[in-house]
């Protein structure tokens, strides 16, 4: 077993001037500041098939069947 | 990790909207976990006939999230000489959707957000040949 990987930071001065942001959204972050780590994900699903193109049906239920309707 | 954390100093501030869980946190904290679920439905006709949005019924909302994890051990130390961080002035026009903002040092941070789009054209005959602009009913 090879010896575990050393890592040494030294965090330098920071000093910002200024910040114009338009949107922070979506479980994104903005951090002025020290963290951990910061885990972010995004699953975001615009497939060709989310385009529909039928007259009034409604949309899926969730057991799957399309012709579920209720009683 | 040891972690000594450092103190922001920061002119002004100015956020003109936080809606839908945002957060403006001044100051440290610790775990943050966000998480955001939508479905985005846009239908040329409203139909508020019967609840048919359902988050079960589309994989996208409870596929499993893939952990990413280190592939070797790392034995991670940091330090900070200079124990404040000098920001000027911050202008941020929203925070919104369980996102963060933050003036401080914190723990971990993880967000999920997990989108579905839906277009539904339900004002257009049900026919696949022909492009959407021939299929159109200009008739109204």
């Amino acid at each position: 077993m090879s010896s575990p990987l050393s890592l040494h930071v030294t965090n330098g001065p920071v000093s910002v001037g200024c910040i114009n942001l338009v949107g922070v959204s979506s479980s994104s972050a903005l951090l002025l500041g020290d963290t951990e780590s910061i885990t972010l994900y995004s699953y975001f699903d615009t497939p060709a098939e989310s385009m529909i193109v039928t007259p009034m049906a409604p949309l899926p239920l969730p057991g799957g069947g399309e012709e579920q309707n209720e009683p | 990790m040891n972690r000594d954390p450092r103190s922001t100093t920061l002119l002004s501030l100015y956020v003109n909207t936080v809606s839908s869980s945002g957060i403006v946190h001044l100051g440290d904290g610790q775990d943050t976990n966000m998480a955001s679920r939508a479905l985005a439905v846009q239908r040329a006709i409203a139909n508020f006939q019967d609840d048919e949005f359902f988050f079960e019924a589309y994989p996208i909302f409870y596929l499993p999230q893939l952990v990413p994890e280190a592939e070797v051990p790392v034995r991670f130390r940091s330090e900070s000489p200079w124990p404040t961080l000098q920001v000027g002035c911050v202008y941020a026009l929203g925070v919104s959707s369980s996102s963060t903002f933050r003036v401080g040092c914190s723990g971990p941070v993880q967000g999920v957000t997990r989108i579905k789009h839906i277009r539904h054209f339900n004002n257009l005959v049900a026919s696949p040949v022909g492009t959407s602009a021939e299929n159109r009913d200009y008739s109204s």
